[in-house]
């Protein structure tokens, strides 16, 4: 399925931005990146996105700055924010949450819990990716 | 400026509209059947043309006489005639347009009245010159043709006159007309029968019934008036020109040539003009006279109206006596005046009749004076004798009328009713005079003066002063006014003349002088007397004479000042009282009492009074009342202060008497005694206290006199046995001890003659004790001399010291025995007093110990050796010593001390207060010190050591989770992409076989890198645990295929046994658990080469615990390496390190693990044999959901990582809930109420909501609707209602109040599965999956 508006997806760490938009794109979503807590602000800012992905660990603004600036621009609460914390980080949650986040999911993640997310991010399940041919080991690997 | 515009156009389309019209007019004057190139016989235009003018103003002239010009012009050369002919005729017919309209405007100013005949006249006179003028003009200028011109030129003048008759006039009347009034209804029906008139004058050609004409326009004149008539002669001009134009009417009949019949139609015409308009005009003009006139009359009626009513107000009537006739007329009001009925006018004699006989003699030689010599006259009063009786007066004046000729026609009078004011007059009169009499026989000189103050009237009674009225009057007031006095009384004055009234409170008592200069005191009451406008007109003033009573006033005033100063010097208080004990007087002495005097008065006793002093003093007061006597009542009382203390006052009171002999008041006189009762009081209070000191003191205290006997003993005395009060009289030496008996009484004649006792040195006395044993009393005694100085008494106090004395004496021996002990010791023993300040005993060990011999050391300060650094140490430990009085346990001190080598060695000590027993006082320190130099390095090495291992370890920790995270985050990149690359759908084999070697490494490196984070974790005790429903079986199963590779590659075999049901599930970290089994079981395979590795599961119900042991058939450990196993970085042989790999963190992490949760692992091995390792786990059994469920396939259902919210306020629910859902992955949060639900909610994601109904602070429906309300994490998370309510219509009920489903009370575990994932089915699609983490 294809979103009308695209997903913005922020992560310092070039290859899981780049695993998350792969993921996200091949579900059919207009996916961008942000490299930054700055970038993704402005990208925000220009794309309207009707989601967004983001880190909360950072260079140059924290999620939780970028989270201030979405409300700032009063993109939140419309749009939903899903944060990227580290495992067992509850404080980081709550924190994200009272910045208008509305669902974390824990670093390392699988991609199908990812999609799970992203799915009720948008309130629209996604169809999980295409079995493959063969499949001598069905699993779940981090990322 | 639009209006502006609006009205320009409107004007310029008038103006269009005007040249329209002349141009039509004159094209159909041309269409006028005429002979040849003649003249028409009818010219409208210059008509039309000159009405315009004189209805425009001038400045607009030159714009109509244009535009008509063009129109005339215009009109001539479509008829095709001549250019200069049109030409010419045009111009002529404009300057005569022109000239005419000026000279009318000249003669009758601004536009005609055309209601005036004269006008009429005029005009037809100035339209003619002009008419025939200009046509002459226009015969010169085309003097080419003179034939053409002058041979028409009568006729077009004629037309051209005729015209401006008929059109001009009745266009301006019409104009006129239209200003003036509405249309009249005979108008239109007399217009109408002209109309029928002229189309039967002028429709047949057979009848000239041109006579028909007049009489109709006549009848339309009369009914239509001016309007009529111009209207009327427009239509008959119409009508002339349409039968001229059809060749039709009576002129057409008329033989003799077009000439002739333009000349009678042009007769006939003006005929018509004249039968018409002018008899308007003067018609009209007759009617406006005769409304003038009516006018006139109707106010000629209501001024004579007026007249009457004029005189009846005025009471005014007039009469008129006629020289000639010798007749009488009376206006109405005389009638009234004179009583008489106004039918009949009385004759001049029968008017004399009427007047007072009095007056009647002088009013008829008036009246006939009046008529002989022409002089008019006036009377101020005449008495009247009115017809009906009582008193009538008027005032009257004549006139003479005298006719043309001079001579005297009559006279004409009027007679005014004067009754009201002159019966005032009277009355006033009669007043005044009786007001004289008054002040003539009053005793009080009254006096009028006027405003300057000049006497105007003085009655007699200041004869009393010896001057007469009259030589008084005219002199100035102030003239008589003592000279001291005379300032008050002017300005008494000026203030009566300011305010109208006598100041109330002023002093108006003044001397004035007699004839005989003495003076005497008056008092004044002045007034003023206003006039009729009630301006200030004259000074009244009564004078009595008070000298007398001034007298006396004086007299009183020296008394009172007199005794006025008595009482203000006074120091005591003196208060006049009324009965009603009200304050009506103080003296000046209140001040003492912070009042001012005024400040009391109105005061009653009760406010100032204490109110514990009040009632006694009314007592008193009311005793000394009653016994009805003048004798003073002394007492103590206190009154209150201004500042609101109290004062002690001694008050007595007088009684003051009526002439009655009945008591008024009171005077009292209160003096202070604050100071005097203070000073009793401070007496008492001392000698209170010292009695009660001497009373409570522990020394005993005593005075005797020179014989030796007690006067006085302080019951501290018991402690001897004595009783106080006997020993009083008894001698002093009765209990002194044998002894001392002769020099104790030795002291005591010494101190009676007068030896001072040396006060310093303490006397100890041994007296025998109550149960005759020695006591010890410390005594100072004081000398008590009379005047002379002769010793009369002595106070003595006396101290028990036997404890004292008895210490000291134990110490004596004590001290010798501890002496012995110190000086044996290895110990150092010191003793510093405090007093000193220094080391005042020191043991011998100090020699061996520091170098110093003791003496060397005593007497210095124990601080003058130690460390500098260390001191404080010591001190802080002495000063708590010393502040706490010893009650605190010593510390133990550890410091360095000096040696006399100049090394440093540490000691222990333990500074000891040392407290005198008498006095509690710390007077020394002792301190056993012990040299631990050896001890002290030991601990320092010690010390240093571990710091550096702690160091190192954190350093290592740091390190290796830096370079694992490091390592980590590519790494899950990397199998990341792998599987992404792997889910191409398109791979060769070959290639799928090589990206699921990357993966496979991947995952293996990812899970070496995990490895050495769990330990870094683990050693720095990081580790958190997740307990969650792990399903064991499958889990074990699940990690013993993962090396079904590797051991098939060795030919081993891999066994997995199990006594527990295949779905066990147990609430455990299952990833935790699974690194565990995976180390072990990897290491198993690694080490074993024959035979196999056996997993085998075991769990313990009644414990709640698992039990795991991995069996190999592998090489065994050496049993002296087995403890070392489990160490971190060790393997059993360091060559196998390099053989089999690994990070030889395995083991230490598995026991870091289990033990973290609160397990056990161990290791059994025998060589050659193999190896068991065994490992025992907490992990209680949770509910397994898979039976209940089985149908829809639920075993492979998972929630992992789904987070529900159960909101409950029974925690079994709760707990049920718990177990069902985290059998199934899901992490379960539990909130206890509404409240609770919706504040979780508020900060935390969730997948799902169970929401109970019922329940206390918030319910479920409450709850619901906050958290959809706020704009929060969950505001879109289903919320299924949790309840156990059996209604049917409950859905609709739920759906109404938002919920999104239903699940049913008591849980059933399927429905509860059901419904979550009925309910998390948009996002988390049940994936078949065998969870198989890394890591």
């Amino acid at each position: 399925m294809s979103g009308k508006a695209p997903i913005l997806v922020a992560d310092d760490d070039p290859l899981v931005r780049e695993l998350i938009l792969t993921r996200l794109r091949l579900a059919g979503f207009d996916v961008h990146g942000a490299r930054d807590g700055r970038e993704a602000v402005e990208r925000a800012r220009a794309l309207r996105p009707q989601a967004v992905v983001l880190d909360i660990n950072m260079p140059e603004l924290d999620g939780f700055g970028v989270l201030a600036a979405l409300q700032e621009l009063r993109l939140t609460p419309a749009t939903p924010v899903l944060v990227l914390t580290a495992r067992h980080a509850a404080e980081d949650v709550r924190k994200a949450i009272k910045l208008g986040a509305k669902d974390f999911l824990a670093k390392p993640f699988t991609q199908e819990q990812l999609m799970a997310r992203v799915g009720r991010l948008l309130r629209t399940p996604i169809a999980p990716p295409p079995p493959r041919p063969q499949a001598p080991q069905p699993e779940t690997v981090e990322i | 400026m639009a209006r502006g515009g609006r009205a320009g156009r409107k004007s310029t389309l008038k103006l269009l509209g005007l040249g329209a019209v002349v141009f039509a007019l004159a094209w159909l004057c041309g269409q006028l059947p005429r002979e040849g190139a003649g003249p028409a016989s009818l010219w409208l235009g210059n008509a039309v043309v000159l009405s315009a003018l004189l209805q425009s103003r001038r400045r607009r002239w030159a714009s109509l006489a244009t535009v008509t010009t063009l129109g005339a012009i215009l009109a001539g050369l479509v008829r095709g005639e001549s250019a200069p002919l049109v030409l010419a005729v045009s111009l002529c017919g404009t300057l005569q347009s022109i000239a005419v309209a000026t000279v009318l405007r000249r003669v009758m100013g601004g536009r005609p009245d055309m209601s005036r005949v004269s006008n009429l006249l005029r005009y037809a006179a100035i339209a003619g010159g002009g008419a025939f003028g200009s046509t002459a003009l226009a015969a010169l200028l085309i003097a080419g043709r003179p034939e053409d011109i002058l041979g028409n030129m009568a006729v077009r003048g004629a037309a051209d006159w005729t015209a401006l008759l008929v059109v001009t006039p009745s266009l301006i009347a019409l104009g006129q007309a239209r200003r003036r009034g509405r249309r009249r209804l005979g108008e239109r029906w007399t217009l109408a029968l002209l109309g029928a008139t002229l189309l039967l004058t002028f429709l047949p050609t057979g009848l000239p019934l041109t006579f028909l004409v007049p009489p109709a326009l006549l009848l339309v004149t009369w009914r239509g008036r001016l309007r009529g008539a111009a209207l009327g002669i427009l239509l008959t001009l119409a009508a002339a020109l349409a039968g001229a134009l059809a060749g039709r009417g009576p002129f057409a009949m008329t033989e003799g040539g077009v000439t002739l019949q333009a000349l009678l139609l042009q007769a006939f015409l003006v005929v018509c003009f004249f039968a018409s308009l002018p008899v308007a005009a003067q018609s009209a003009r007759s009617r406006e006279l005769q409304e003038r006139l009516a006018r006139a009359l109707a106010d000629a009626r209501d001024e004579a109206r007026k007249v009457g009513m004029a005189q009846s107000v005025a009471h005014m009537g007039y009469w008129r006596f006629d020289a000639a006739t010798r007749e009488l007329s009376w206006s109405p009001e005389m009638f009234r005046l004179f009583g008489l009925p106004s039918d009949a006018t009385p004759t001049t004699a029968e008017m004399m009749a009427l007047i007072h006989p009095d007056d009647r003699a002088e009013c008829r030689r008036l009246f006939e004076a009046a008529l002989l010599d022409g002089q008019s006259y006036e009377q101020e009063v005449i008495r009247l004798q009115p017809a009906g009786g009582g008193d009538q007066y008027a005032g009257g004046r004549a006139i003479v009328e005298r006719d043309a000729d001079g001579s005297i026609a009559g006279l004409f009078g009027v007679l005014f009713d004067r009754t009201e004011s002159v019966l005032r007059q009277r009355a006033q009169d009669a007043a005044e005079t009786r007001y004289r009499l008054i002040a003539e026989r009053a005793h009080d000189i009254i006096l009028r003066a006027d405003l300057q103050g000049r006497l105007l009237y003085v009655s007699p009674a200041c004869r009393a002063l010896g001057y007469e009225p009259e030589e008084v009057v005219g002199v100035s007031a102030a003239d008589f006014i003592h000279p001291e006095d005379l300032p008050r009384f002017l300005e008494n004055s000026a203030q009566l003349l300011r305010d109208g009234v006598a100041a109330p409170d002023a002093d108006r008592r003044h001397r004035i002088r007699c004839k005989d200069g003495r003076y005497v005191w008056v008092e004044g009451n002045p007034a003023i007397i206003t006039d009729d406008a009630g301006a200030p007109a004259e000074l009244l003033n009564v004078f009595r004479d008070i000298t007398v009573r001034k007298r006396t006033e004086e007299e009183l005033a020296a008394k009172e000042a007199k005794l006025q100063l008595l009482t203000d010097h006074a120091p005591d208080l003196l208060v006049h009282i009324d009965n009603r004990d009200t304050i009506v007087y103080a003296s000046p002495a209140s001040r003492r009492f912070g009042y001012a005097p005024e400040d009391l008065v109105g005061r009653t006793r009760s406010e100032l009074v204490h109110p514990e002093d009040l009632e006694r003093l009314s007592r008193v007061l009311t005793a000394t009342v009653d016994s009805q006597r003048t004798a003073q009542a002394e007492r103590q009382y206190r009154i209150r202060h201004a500042d609101g203390s109290w004062v002690w006052v001694e008050g007595s009171l007088s009684l003051v008497h009526d002439e009655k002999g009945v008591a008024v008041g009171g005077v009292s006189l209160l003096r202070d005694i604050s100071e005097r009762r203070a000073a009793a009081a401070a007496l008492a209070e001392s000698e209170a206290r010292y009695r009660t000191l001497a009373d409570n003191v522990t020394d005993i205290i005593v005075r005797f006199g020179p014989d030796g006997l007690v006067r006085y003993i302080s019951p501290a005395c018991r402690a001897l046995g004595l009783d106080p009060d006997e020993a009083v009289g008894r001698s002093v030496l009765e209990v002194m001890a044998p002894r001392q008996l002769a020099e104790a009484e030795g002291l005591v004649s010494e101190l009676f003659e007068g030896a001072e006792p040396d006060t310093a040195a303490r006397r100890v006395y041994e007296v025998v004790g109550p149960a005759g044993e020695p006591m010890w009393f410390e005594g100072s005694p004081t000398l008590v001399r009379d005047e002379s100085g002769a010793v009369v008494e002595v106070i003595s106090v006396l101290r028990d010291v036997t404890g004292r004395e008895r210490m000291e004496a134990a110490l004596a021996g004590s001290e010798a025995r501890f002496r012995q002990l110190a000086e044996s010791a290895n110990d150092l023993i010191m003793r510093s007093d405090l007093a000193d300040g220094g080391i005042t005993y020191i043991s011998p060990s100090c020699r061996q110990m520091t170098g110093y011999a003791p003496e060397e050391v005593v007497g210095r300060s124990a601080l003058d050796f130690i460390h500098p650094d260390d001191a404080s140490f010591l001190s802080e430990a002495v000063v708590a010593q010393i502040a706490s009085r010893g009650q605190e346990t010593p510390r133990t001190v550890e410091f360095r001390l000096r040696t006399k080598a100049g090394a440093y060695i540490w000691i222990e000590a333990k500074p000891t207060a040392v407290i005198d027993p008498t006095t509690g006082q710390v007077t020394a320190i002792t301190d056993v010190a012990r040299d631990v130099t050896d001890r002290k390095a030991m601990e320092a090495e010690l010390r240093a050591a571990r710091t550096e291992a702690e160091s190192a370890a954190q350093v290592k920790s740091e390190f290796l989770a830096n370079m694992s995270h490091e390592l980590r985050t590519p790494l899950t990149s990397v199998v990341g992409f792998t599987k992404l690359a792997a889910e191409q759908a398109d791979l060769s084999p070959l290639t799928r076989g090589y990206i699921d070697r990357v993966d496979q490494a991947g995952r293996a490196l990812l899970c070496a890198v995990n490895d050495i984070l769990d330990f870094s974790k683990l050693e720095a005790g990081q580790v958190s645990f997740h307990p969650e429903a792990v399903c064991l079986p499958r889990l074990a199963q699940a990690a013993l295929d993962l090396f079904q590779p590797q051991a098939g590659a060795k030919d081993l075999h891999l066994a997995f046994e199990s006594d527990a049901p295949a779905d066990l599930t147990v609430l455990l970290d299952p990833d935790r658990l699974r690194q565990v089994l995976l180390n072990l079981i990897s290491n198993a395979v690694k080490f074993t080469d024959q035979g196999g590795v056996t997993l085998s599961l075991a769990y313990d119900e009644a414990a709640g615990a698992l039990h795991v042991q991995v069996r190999d058939s592998g090489p065994g450990i050496p049993e002296d390496r087995l403890d070392r196993l489990f160490k971190r970085f060790s393997q059993v042989d360091g060559s196998l390190t390099r053989a089999h790999g690994g990070t030889g963190l395995g083991l230490a992490i598995c026991k870091g693990i289990v033990e973290a949760q609160g397990g056990s692992i161990g290791v059994t091995s025998e060589l050659g044999e193999g190896s068991v390792f065994a490992l025992s786990i907490p992990a209680p059994r949770v509910a397994t959901p898979a039976p209940a469920i089985e149908g829809e396939a639920p075993a492979n259902m998972t929630f992992a990582g789904v987070r529900v919210l159960v909101v409950d306020d029974h925690p079994a629910n709760r707990e049920l809930v718990r177990l069902f859902l985290s059998g199934v992955g899901a992490e379960v949060t539990e909130a206890a109420d509404g409240e609770e639900g919706v504040e979780l909610a508020g900060d935390w994601p969730f997948d799902l909501i169970l929401m109970d109904l019922r329940m206390p602070r918030l319910d479920g429906a409450g709850a619901l609707a906050r958290i959809r309300r706020a704009s929060g994490p969950n505001d879109a998370t289903p919320i299924l209602a949790f309840t156990a309510d059996a209604d049917p219509d409950i859905e609709q009920t739920l759906q109404r109040l938002g919920f999104d489903g239903l699940v049913a009370k008591p849980v059933a575990p399927a429905a509860l599965i059901a419904a979550v994932a009925q309910a998390t089915a948009f996002a988390f699609t049940p994936f078949s999956q065998d969870v198989a983490h890394v890591g």
